[in-house]
């Protein structure tokens, strides 16, 4: 495929205690490619949040990137100073939060909100800016937009905040969005209409889309690829078809076994046992050793190397040893 | 919100409502001139003539208190604003920025703090000249400490709300975060501290009069007056209780007005 947007090196970012650095994020490496749609997949605590603030340089203050790398457009963008970031931010990469309700400032109107990012980032007069605004409050599926640009997010439902919320992401036609969790805090019905959305910005716009969700099922509707994320570390990466239904590593397998279908009516549902390590208890090693059935004694001493088995690429000692099967490339 | 409607608060309301009411119409009207003397009826006893009587010059003191209104309204306005402007500036940096910087500014606030605020304000007056202007100055200074503080907690709360991280995000700098996003939902604290600072500046202003290094004659000054009526503490007592009870009727105006709001936040909050 065609040269990377967006290239994650063996990215390191830590916490700072008072006892010490510990890392949330170790040697996560994968990229995103101009035009897709990449699932970011793992239980909470995984670092999936984590890594979309390191691409977006909104870390929390007691974070930060040790090591490696983020190539975003041939520029790295760890060693880039905030003003530069502000440029970036909004405009070429914008980010979907997983809170509507909260992420929306209850004093502005929604359509200001919107229209701020062109206000910072483009120089159109007023009234171009209210339109654009309006077009896309419209393209996002908000009835009566006119009026609605004039709303404030306390007189909105959460679908329709959530809307407002993708219509900030949007607007200044950014060539990568990252959603993290976009319907999490969402009920059933408004979760797939937002779905759709999602599905309609992936064919109209060439946007590359970084999806992230601890639901698999989502992940399969509107994802290209998908990185599986397990404490901090990419265990398993490929295409969404191969990962859902040729999962290689032991924690993948466990993610799609607990997802429930009419196939298990009656089944007590599968769970994978124990929990993510807290980040204190992050040993050397595989972190998911301790939950997995198949763990050998070098699990508990070395992480394995990434390597591709058929078609996607595993961290998971079972494939390190001769029995790797050569497989071309994922891309 | 029928917590708003609270006793105090209608007190405070009507208290400051009188008090502008007079002091706007001295600006039109007032019954003898205030500064015009008359020896003939020194320290008279209320009458219809005299409602509140009058002082040692023979000068009408209601006519003295309504202008010493618009003085007291002056500087607890000014002095509001002096405050609330260096105070925003330093309590949002200190906020917003956090680390060394807020350290740097908060130990000078600290600083600020811990010296009396009065003998901060004498201080500056004895340096420069007394006076109106220094004094507006001198209490706005005074002021400067509370007003940080209160600006910066409300900075450093509003930094932690989603809607903030997420204007960060759509590429927006610390100014325009300040100014849109933070300082209007950080307003109503900002304003009972601005409200409850307007009687700190009145009795600031009253206590620099009396002590002689306020508001210079013959410029009306309730404190001032509460000076020159304490020779005949015995012999009028009148003036010396007229002058009390309208500052302390200004103070506690302002102060349940203060309270009021702040109540009425918390029913929303």
């Amino acid at each position: 495929m065609s040269t990377p947007l967006l290239s994650i090196e063996n990215l390191d970012v830590a916490f700072h205690f008072q006892d010490g650095d510990y890392n949330a994020i170790n040697h996560v490496s994968f990229n995103v490619y101009p035009n897709e749609v990449l699932g970011i997949v793992g239980e909470s605590g995984c670092g999936k949040s984590l890594t979309s603030k390191a691409i977006m340089g909104i870390l929390p203050e007691n974070a930060s990137v040790k090591q490696g790398s983020i190539t975003f457009r041939e520029t790295n963008l760890v060693t880039m100073k905030e003003k530069q970031w502000q440029k970036i931010r909004g405009d070429a990469i914008s980010m979907i939060s997983q809170e509507p309700m909260t992420s929306l400032n209850p004093l502005l109107t929604v359509g200001k909100q919107i229209a701020e990012v062109l206000k910072q980032h483009r120089s159109y007069s007023k009234k171009e800016m209210k339109e654009k605004t309006i077009a896309l409050m419209k393209e996002v599926g908000l009835p009566r937009a006119e009026a609605l640009y004039k709303s404030y997010p306390h007189q909105l439902s959460g679908g329709m905040r959530q809307r407002i919320v993708i219509a900030i992401a949007l607007i200044a036609s950014p060539q990568l969005i990252i959603a993290d969790e976009p319907t999490t805090a969402l009920d059933v019905t408004i979760q797939a209409q937002i779905l759709d959305l999602f599905k309609n910005i992936k064919n109209t716009r060439n946007s590359s889309l970084i999806f992230i969700s601890h639901d698999l099922g989502v992940i399969r509707q509107v994802c290209d690829r998908v990185v599986v994320m397990y404490a901090g570390r990419v265990v398993e990466q490929g295409k969404v078809a191969d990962i859902l239904y040729e999962p290689k590593h032991p924690y993948t397998k466990g993610l799609i076994q607990s997802i429930p279908d009419h196939t298990k009516r009656g089944q007590e549902l599968y769970t994978i046992p124990g929990n993510v390590p807290g980040l204190k208890e992050r040993k050397r090693g595989c972190p998911f050793a301790d939950r997995c059935a198949h763990r050998m004694d070098i699990c508990h001493t070395h992480f394995p190397d990434e390597v591709y088995v058929e078609n996607q690429a595993v961290s998971c000692h079972l494939y390190t040893k001769e029995e790797v099967k050569h497989v071309s490339t994922i891309h | 919100m029928k917590k708003s409607q609270s006793i105090p608060w209608r007190i405070g309301i009507v208290l400051v409502i009188c008090l502008m009411t007079m002091m706007i119409i001295s600006f039109f009207y007032t019954p003898f001139g205030p500064n015009e003397m008359n020896t003939g009826s020194r320290l008279e006893a209320p009458s219809f003539s005299h409602p509140f009587g009058t002082d040692n010059f023979g000068r009408d003191i209601l006519s003295r208190v309504m202008q010493g209104a618009q003085t007291a309204f002056l500087i607890g306005t000014s002095s509001v604003f002096i405050g609330l402007m260096f105070g925003f500036i330093l309590g949002a940096s200190a906020g917003y920025f956090g680390g060394w910087v807020d350290e740097i500014i908060m130990r000078f606030i600290d600083a600020m703090l811990a010296f009396p605020g009065i003998l901060l304000a004498i201080m500056l007056i004895s340096v420069f000249e007394p006076g109106l202007k220094n004094t507006i100055i001198a209490i706005g200074i005074m002021s400067v400490p509370g007003f940080t503080r209160i600006i910066r907690s409300s900075f450093i709360q509003y930094k932690t709300y989603d809607f903030v991280k997420a204007s960060v995000a759509k590429g927006a700098g610390a100014l325009r975060i300040i100014y849109h996003h933070i300082l209007p939902n950080a307003f109503s604290p900002i304003l009972v501290a601005a409200t409850l600072s307007f009687s700190g500046a009145i009795l600031g202003e009253s206590g620099l009069s009396y002590l002689g290094l306020g508001v210079q004659p013959p410029d009306p000054s309730w404190g001032r007056m509460l000076k020159e009526a304490q020779p005949f503490i015995v012999t009028a007592p009148w003036y010396v209780i007229i002058v009390g009870v309208i500052i302390t009727m200004m103070v506690l105006g302002f102060n349940l007005l203060g309270d009021g709001i702040r109540d009425k936040q918390d029913t929303k909050a």
